[in-house]
């Protein structure tokens, strides 16, 4: 028997994102200085495998070239014949060959994949971490709502690879086609995005004993956000990662990912990895050579040399190294070919797609009850003149419906009594306007000439909030009443103050808009501000003041700074706060009980702050009327190409981003289109980045009917 | 304030004699006057609103994380609302939100009472570091330009600073609040530290 193993590696890339292979050989050479180490990749870019640690290379076919099960059994018989053990350092690859079950492959058992699969919940409740908030999806749409949910602070990821993080609408979509086009999934995962320090547990295991574990803590990072150094820190306690191996039965190196989040301070899983990690070669250098101890335990062999701890912790440095013979023909490649997933040496996308199942193409589903009615009610003439924007009257009801339990759900929880205000600009139509005064409603406006138009449609003075930095102009200086009047700067405030002073202006609530992060409103973070607005609120009369701060989404944190502040100016200039406006930017999407739930929140923390409240305000304006319009079109051409079909319609301009696009050919019924990557044209040609399937029989002179989508982010 | 030393000094003084022979430093004068305070004046609106606004200023920056930071204690959101430089003194409360710049006497005093509203225990430390010619000819200029007193550069080579003692887990930190970090140790350690209860 030999006195020295010898060790297959694949996935040996150097570069931004490297796979582990190259810090596996230094590793295993430190044990071993003349262990046989080969070197196994899937393209001659491969930079690892020019590298002096390596006896032997071999270059295999790209994925996209060879039947991915061929290239496994090739594999095998590559670490049979050389007698070797192999480690692997690709993912994709190592889920593939664990089928095989060979004792050479230190390799987790095929059920292990399973467990550790995003979003890994049963890892997280072993390792005792939180996993964060979550849905999969085919479903641009299904993915906006899950993103407005968390404040448009989501990842998108394939369900084996791949993570882009996005916070608008155009993004998510973009990122959803391009993790399909790369890894060949059609489902996504979607994650709330957690921010907060990362850190790596790795470990090494043989058929479920643990052989040892440590946790890395990147010091500097990548723009990608991988680790470029670290520092080594031991385990408080092995417990949760003995029991994952054991559980999992566990053979080879893992990786555990974690990001604890600096607002709660909650250790979250990111991801569990089924190989040793790239930086695996610096916990070696702080004296855990986990590779070693798992071929030392694996083929019997003692390491030649003791573990040692060189430091702890570890830098990267870019070294220049001769390109080995297989490089050297090598073809220049385009510009920044490394930084696309497409381009990955491994061959890891044309690997996933190669294995991901074939999707068959959707139907036209039918209309669910509330649509098909609302579409009768909105085309009353048939055939309607086209292109035409439809107003859903019904769409508008339900949405007041939810608005006034989402009130009387606030004053249950909080004891506050909890009203809306319609911002006027978002649709100043007048059958919005009517259907808003009619439930008693406020509406909120931006100008004089706003003003009157809410009057004339039928709503008093008092259900009038004034607001944004244009209100006084053209005020003709006649004597007006306002419900609330807020002012968004201190001369603004100081003008109406004077307004207020001189019988001018009447206002029920005298309003301070604060809002820290722009310039939209009084900064009271500010040293010089606050003593302003102290000296302003100690001199003037004011009778109801009222405060009014965005608390929508993830702007929550600023919000509870901002009324924290401004209370303790109020106390100090001894005027009592009476109502509190938590803003608009509330988007559509979100139920009656995660509005409702927000708004609970935001008026706790307000109350927490500033002392019992006579009334809570907020501003849905979106949220209402968002979905309560569309455009129907006619369809002018259906154009087949090698990219897909494409349809085009004789409106001039869509909605960006459609919720709902319904198909309806001659004589018949009103159908959904299903998602897909078929885009939607407007009579110009423009993209408005709307993808469906476009069915078979779609025709000209069929009529689409497109709804608009949602708000595209946190304002 | 007590304007008397306390006994306890957590760090024995560095003794200079650690520099090589070759590299003789003048002696400098040791400190005689108690940290800087700031004055508040009677029934002065303006001077209790500052007070007011910093603690409210901290209060509004909480969070979870803050309590395990030894490194800047949160007080990150200082230098968005004041700057290192020179200053005249005396110095009232009401003259921060105004101020271009602040020293290390005024960084020490605000960031001691909004650590100590915080409860913790904070003691008042004086110190002379070492610094080198280039900087102190820098200083010495900015401080003569804006027409500060700059008794604080003691030599070429030896300057005056405030910090502050920070009672903490495991044990007290000496945190400077100029540079939101903890006074450094070895070649960095201070040529002489004094220490003031609060
Ligand atoms: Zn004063």
């Amino acid at each position: 028997m030999s006195n020295t193993p010898t060790a297959v590696l694949s996935g040996v890339h150097s570069g931004p994102d490297p796979s582990p292979g190259l810090g596996l050989a230094r590793s295993l050479r430190l044990a071993w200085p003349r262990l046989r180490l080969e070197a196994l990749d899937y393209s001659p870019r491969s930079t690892g495998l020019s590298a002096a640690e390596f006896d032997r290379v071999h270059v295999r076919p790209g994925w996209h070239t060879a039947d991915p099960v061929a290239l496994c059994a090739g594999l095998v018989s590559i670490v049979e014949s050389a007698g070797a053990v192999f480690l692997p350092g690709l993912d994709l690859e190592a889920a593939l060959l664990a089928e095989h079950g060979h004792p050479a492959l230190l390799l987790p058992p095929p059920a292990a994949f399973d467990t550790v699969a995003r979003p890994g919940a049963a890892v997280a409740a072993l390792l005792g971490l939180a996993v964060p908030e979550h849905r999969f999806t085919t479903d641009v749409e299904d993915a906006a709502d899950f993103a407005a949910r968390h404040g448009w602070r989501v990842l998108v990821k394939g369900p084996r690879r791949g993570t882009v993080a996005v916070d608008t609408r155009p993004a998510l979509a973009a990122a959803i086609t391009r993790l399909r086009r790369t890894w060949g999934d059609a489902e996504v995962l979607l994650q709330r995005r957690v921010d907060g320090p990362t850190e790596s547990i790795v470990f090494a295991a043989l058929d479920g004993d643990l052989l040892g574990a440590c946790a890395m803590r990147p010091t500097t990072t990548t723009a990608a956000g991988l680790p470029w150094a670290g520092s080594l820190h031991p385990l408080d306690s092995t417990s949760g990662i003995d029991d994952l191996v054991r559980v999992t039965r566990w053979t080879g190196g893992g990786e555990v990912e974690i990001v604890r989040e600096t607002t709660t301070g909650t250790p979250h899983l990111v991801a569990v990895n089924p190989r040793f990690p790239a930086w695996i070669h610096g916990a070696t250098l702080a004296g855990v050579n986990l590779p070693a101890r798992l071929v030392a335990a694996v083929t019997g062999i003692p390491p030649h040399s003791r573990e040692k701890a060189h430091s702890t912790g570890f830098v990267r440095v870019v070294e220049e190294i001769p390109a080995g013979p297989h490089a050297i023909g090598v073809t220049p490649q385009a510009r920044r070919a490394f930084a696309s997933p497409d381009h990955d040496p491994s061959g890891m996308p044309a690997l996933s797609r190669a294995l991901a199942t074939p999707r068959p193409r959707p139907g036209p589903t039918e209309l669910e009850p509330p649509l098909a009615q609302d579409i009768p009610a909105a085309l009353v003439v048939d055939p309607f003149e086209s292109p035409a924007t439809v107003f859903f009257g019904g769409v508008l009801d339900r949405g007041l419906d939810l608005l006034d339990g989402v009130c009387r759900d606030v004053e249950d929880a909080t004891g506050v009594t909890a009203r809306f205000a319609y911002p006027v600009r978002v649709n100043p139509d007048p059958r919005v306007l009517g259907a808003v005064s009619r439930r008693g409603a406020m509406v909120e406006v931006f100008s004089q000439a706003e003003a009157r138009r809410s009057a004339a449609a039928g709503f008093p003075a008092d259900r009038v909030a004034l607001g944004g930095p244009a209100k006084w102009w053209r005020y003709d200086g006649e004597p007006v009443k306002f419900g609330v009047v807020t002012c968004d700067s201190v001369t603004d405030l100081e003008r109406t103050v004077d307004l207020v002073d001189r019988g001018l202006v009447h206002a029920d609530v005298l309003g301070l808009g604060l809002d820290p992060a722009s310039r939209h409103g009084v900064d009271v973070t500010d040293p010089r501000t606050y003593r302003r607005v102290a000296d302003l609120l100690r001199s003037a009369q004011i009778g109801r003041l009222g405060l009014r701060s965005p608390a929508a989404g993830p702007r929550l944190r600023e919000f509870t700074a901002a009324i924290t502040m401004a209370a303790d100016l109020c106390a100090r200039a001894d005027v009592r706060v009476r109502c509190v406006d938590l803003g608009g930017g509330w988007l559509p999407g979100l139920d009656r009980g995660d509005l409702g739930g927000h708004l609970v929140r935001a008026t706790r923390l307000a109350v927490r702050e500033l002392g019992c409240l006579d009334q809570v305000l907020f501003e849905p304006g979106e949220f209402l009327v968002g979905q309560a319009t569309a455009v129907f079109s006619t369809v002018l051409d259906v154009r087949d190409g090698p990219a897909g079909r494409a349809a085009v319609v004789d409106a001039a301009e869509l909605p960006d981003h459609a919720t709902h696009v319904l198909w309806r050919g001659p004589g018949g019924r009103w159908l959904r289109l299903p998602p897909g990557d078929d885009p939607v044209l407007d009579r110009l040609g423009a993209d408005h980045g709307t993808r469906r399937t476009l069915p078979d029989d779609l025709d000209a002179g069929d009529h689409l009917l497109v709804l608009p989508g949602r708000g595209h982010r946190v304002d | 304030m007590s304007t008397e030393p306390s006994a306890a000094i957590s760090m024995p003084p560095a003794v200079p004699a650690a520099d090589p022979p070759w590299a003789p430093r003048p002696p400098f004068r040791v400190p005689t006057r108690p940290p800087a305070a700031l004055t508040t004046h009677q029934d002065c609106a303006a001077c209790a609103d500052t007070r007011s606004w910093l603690l409210a200023r901290d209060r509004a920056e909480a969070t979870p994380g803050r309590a395990t930071d030894a490194t800047t204690f949160g007080l990150g959101w200082l230098f968005r609302h004041l700057r290192w430089g020179p200053n005249r003194w005396p110095f009232a409360w009401c003259d921060l939100p105004d101020a271009t710049h602040v020293d290390c006497g005024v960084l020490a005093c605000v960031a001691a009472l909004v650590l100590a509203e915080r409860g913790l225990r904070v003691e008042r430390v004086q110190l002379v570091e070492r610094a080198a010619a280039e900087e102190t000819a820098l200083w010495r200029a900015r401080w003569r330009a804006a027409r500060c007193s700059d008794d604080w550069l003691l030599t070429d080579h030896a300057v005056y600073h405030e910090v502050l003692l920070v009672a903490g887990e495991p044990g007290p930190v000496l945190f400077d609040p100029t540079e939101l970090r903890q006074v450094g140790q070895g070649r960095d350690r201070p040529l002489w530290m004094r220490q003031w209860a609060l």
